[in-house]
C-alpha cells in the first residue's frame, strides 16, 4: 500500500491536468476540478483507460483493469477532481482497491 | 493471422480498434463518410506520442502503428486476414456492407460482426463466405471487459472456428463458443432478469427505485432500469426484439418491449436524452419494507438461476465457464452455479 504524498498528488493532478488540455484540445487555464469530462470536454473511456494505463507504468501498479472497472462500475466519475481521485485511491491501494467497499 | 480491418468508429469500433493496437497486428480502420479521419489520426498519433513518453510503447511499436490506414475507402481492407464490423445494429446496413465487402477483400478473408443481436447466418454475404462468416461480440469497454461471445453458424468451417479461437487467446480474451441457436446467451440472460424485474414492478412489488437499489445491492453493479438507459432504450428494443421474434413465449416479454416501444415513441431515448426509465438527474433513492425486500430477492434469484441453467444447458457449457462467463459480463464476484 503506497503512501500518498503532496508530490504524488501534485504529480497525478498535473498528468491529468495536461492530458485533458491536449488530447481535447482545450486551454489548461479552462479546466478545473469541477470540469465534467464528458459534457464540458466531450471525453470518453478511452481517455480513462489511457490514463490508467500511464500510472500502472509510472507507480508500477500492480492492478489489473478489471478490477479498476469493477470499481468504477460502483464508483463511476464525472469531474476532473473525481478522476484524480479515483487515480490517487487506485495507486494508494492497487489490487486491493475493492476491498475499500467492504 | 497477420492483419485485421476494424470497420466503424463508434464506442465498439473504437474500443475494438485501440484495444487491439496493443498487440502485433497490421491494423486497418475503414470508417463512415460522417467521420473526421483527420481528427482520428491525430488522436492516434498523440496517444501514441504520449505511450512512448510515458514508456508504454516501444518507438519501433509505435511508428508501426502510425502507418495505420484510416479511411472512408473499402478497398483498404482488401489484403486483410479478419474484418470486424461495428456499424450501428442494423440488419440492412450490416447485410450491404459484408456484400460490398465480398467483393474486395480477399477470398481467404474471415467476416465478424459484433453485432449484440443479430446472427451471423443472416449477414453471410454468399456461399464462399458462409464458412467465414461469424459473430464476435466484444462488450464494452471492451479493454476492461474480458469475454467474447464467439457465434458460428451451421456452415462455419472447422479451419475458422480455429483461426478466430486462436486470435481471442492471442489478444487474452476469454470466449464463449457459441451456435446460433444459443447466440448472444448472456444478454439473453440478462434479458430475463431485467424482464421479470420489470413484470414485478408492474405488478407493484416496488417501484422502480426501489428495484434498481435491491438489484444494486444483491445482485450486480447496475440497477436494471438505469442499466437500460445507460445502454439506451432504442438499442434495448432492437436487441430486445431480436432475442424474442423466435422464442415460443414471445408474450412473456410483451409487456417489457411495449414499455421500451412506448419510451422511444416519447422520445425518452434514455441517459443519452436526459430521460428513460428515469428523469435525469436523478435522485434514485428508495427503501423497501424488509419482507418485501426478501420476497422480491427470493424471486429473481430463481429467476436468475434458472435462466443461467437453461441457458448453459442449451448452449452445452459447463458449469466454470459459465460461471467465468457471468462474473466478467456482469462484474460480480462469483457465478450462481
Amino acid at each position: 500500500m503506497a503512501r500518498i504524498t503532496e508530490n504524488t498528488k501534485n504529480e497525478v493532478r498535473e498528468i491529468v491536468y495536461s492530458f485533458f488540455a491536449e488530447e481535447c484540445e482545450v486551454d489548461r487555464s479552462q479546466i478545473n476540478d469541477n470540469t465534467n469530462i464528458i459534457k464540458d470536454l466531450d471525453g470518453d473511456s478511452l481517455m480513462f483507460l489511457e490514463l490508467i494505463e500511464i500510472f500502472k507504468k509510472k507507480y508500477t501498479l500492480d492492478i489489473e483493469l478489471k478490477v479498476i472497472g469493477k470499481y468504477a462500475v460502483k464508483n463511476p466519475v464525472a469531474t476532473i477532481g473525481e478522476l484524480i481521485d479515483m487515480q490517487l485511491l487506485i495507486i494508494e491501494h492497487e489490487k486491493r482497491l475493492l476491498e475499500l467497499e467492504k | 493471422m497477420n492483419k485485421i480491418g476494424i470497420i466503424g468508429h463508434g464506442k465498439m469500433g473504437s474500443g475494438i480498434f485501440n484495444y487491439l493496437v496493443d498487440f502485433d497486428f497490421g491494423l486497418v480502420l475503414l470508417v463512415g463518410p460522417e467521420a473526421d479521419t483527420d481528427k482520428i489520426q491525430k488522436q492516434l498519433h498523440r496517444r501514441i506520442r504520449r505511450s512512448i513518453d510515458a514508456g508504454i510503447m516501444e518507438e519501433k511499436q509505435g511508428k508501426r502503428i502510425k502507418q495505420t490506414p484510416i479511411s472512408m475507402d473499402p478497398t483498404v481492407l482488401a489484403d486483410c486476414d479478419l474484418v470486424i464490423e461495428a456499424i450501428p445494429e442494423n440488419l440492412a446496413l450490416k447485410v450491404k456492407l459484408f456484400s460490398d465487402l465480398d467483393n474486395i477483400v480477399k477470398p481467404a478473408c474471415i467476416f465478424a460482426s459484433n453485432s449484440s443481436s443479430i446472427n451471423p447466418s443472416l449477414l453471410s454475404p454468399g456461399n464462399d463466405r458462409s464458412d467465414k462468416t461469424i459473430g464476435l461480440h466484444f462488450f464494452y469497454p471492451v479493454a476492461m471487459k474480458n469475454i467474447v461471445e464467439f457465434t458460428t453458424s451451421l456452415h462455419t468451417s472447422a479451419n475458422t472456428v480455429e483461426v478466430v479461437s486462436s486470435f481471442l487467446r492471442k489478444i487474452h480474451k476469454d470466449f464463449l463458443l457459441l451456435d446460433d441457436q444459443n447466440s448472444f446467451l448472456l444478454n439473453r440472460i440478462f434479458l430475463d432478469f431485467q424482464n421479470e424485474a420489470y413484470h414485478l414492478v408492474t405488478q407493484e412489488k416496488c417501484s422502480m427505485e426501489q428495484m434498481d437499489q435491491l438489484v444494486r445491492e444483491h445482485f450486480f453493479p447496475f440497477g436494471v432500469f438505469d442499466f437500460c438507459d445507460s445502454v439506451g432504450i432504442d438499442t434495448m428494443l432492437n436487441s430486445v426484439k431480436n432475442y424474442v421474434e423466435n422464442y415460443s413465449d414471445t408474450a412473456y416479454y410483451q409487456p417489457f418491449v411495449s414499455k421500451l416501444e412506448n419510451l422511444c415513441h416519447q422520445g425518452r431515448y434514455g441517459l443519452k436524452t436526459n430521460a428513460g426509465f428515469y428523469d435525469y438527474p436523478s435522485a434514485n433513492t428508495a427503501t423497501l419494507h424488509p419482507e418485501a425486500l426478501s420476497e422480491i430477492v427470493s424471486h429473481l434469484r430463481l429467476t436468475w438461476l434458472n435462466s443461467v441453467r437453461r441457458f448453459a444447458a442449451s448452449a452445452n457449457l459447463p458449469a466454470d465457464q459459465m460461471n467465468d462467463a457471468l462474473v466478467a459480463y456482469f462484474d460480480i464476484d462469483k457465478g450462481p452455479l
